[in-house]
């Protein structure tokens, strides 16, 4: 007999024990602990899609609330356009406006009508003078 | 009733548990063979050094292995978790003889531990599914 293998012989006996207890432990839940693993498993895999599904409902919220701020800066911008395009239109009658008023200051002076002793204040487009406020007379 | 009585669910456990039915099937072919011929020392000289305890590790092979085979097609957890510590155990007495008789000179002794850890782990996963199948019932009831 060789001693090297009393430790094995030990633990093979322990093993065996081991067998016995395990089978008595498993024995009154084997009817059922596999089907309570898989029902586990579903129970977490139920709550995961739930979760996800809240996430999912969460974004759409969040898109429906996006989508209405791209419809208003939609409508913004259209407004600036406008705006915009009211600004340049102002400013080209503003300058036909200087180009009539130097023409009548021109036929003012050739038919040697009365001009006043100082010279009008020279007009400018209102965007450079800034306020283009009219010097008091 | 089993919730696995079905056959696909019988099925779906063995696929889950292949890799122990391969070893189930291994240790039953072993056992066989040296059973057939227990003189042979192609297949058993480390048993022939240590008779007459070949015999009883290759007893816990076939035994094992029929335990888990069963276990495992069936399924009783209980069957085949007896099945894997009865495998243990002729696997350690089997180890020891190879380090008894050859020392460290072949790699199966240091895959057979990880085999003993293996089996004797799953025993125990086994076990906390039973207390958890047992809490649940509790809880039902």
């Amino acid at each position: 007999m060789n001693f090297a293998l009393v430790g094995p012989i030990v633990g093979a006996c322990a093993l065996l024990v081991g067998a016995v207890i395990a089978y008595r432990k498993i024995k009154p839940e084997s009817d059922n602990m596999i089907g309570s693993a898989t029902e586990a498993v579903t129970n977490a895999a139920v709550k995961m899609i739930e979760t996800q599904r809240a996430e999912i409902n969460g974004l759409r919220e969040r898109v429906v609330h996006l989508e209405a701020n791209l419809a208003t800066t939609h409508e913004i911008e259209e407004r600036l356009a406008r705006t915009e395009a009211e600004r340049d239109a102002a400013e080209a009658a503003c300058e036909r406006l200087i180009h009539r008023v130097e023409e009548l200051v021109g036929i003012i002076r050739a038919a040697g009508l009365h001009i006043p002793p100082e010279p009008l204040p020279a007009l400018q487009n209102p965007r450079q003078a800034g306020s283009g406020r009219r010097t008091p007379q | 009733m089993h919730r696995l009585a079905s056959y696909s669910g019988r099925l779906r456990y063995a696929a889950d548990n292949l890799i122990w039915l391969w070893l189930a099937l291994a240790a039953i072919a072993s056992s066989i063979t040296f059973f057939l011929d227990p003189n042979a020392l192609s297949t058993n000289i480390i048993g022939r050094a240590l008779h007459p305890l070949d015999f009883i590790w290759n007893t816990g092979f076939g035994l094992s292995g029929l335990l888990i085979l069963i276990g495992i097609l069936r399924p009783r957890p209980e069957i085949e978790a007896a099945g894997l510590m009865v495998f243990s155990a002729a696997l350690i007495l089997y180890w020891g003889a190879i380090l008894a008789v050859i020392g460290t000179a072949q790699v199966g002794v240091f895959a057979y531990p990880a085999l003993i850890c293996a089996a004797i782990l799953r025993v125990f996963a086994m076990l906390r599914l039973a207390q958890e199948a047992k809490s649940a019932r509790t809880t039902r009831e």
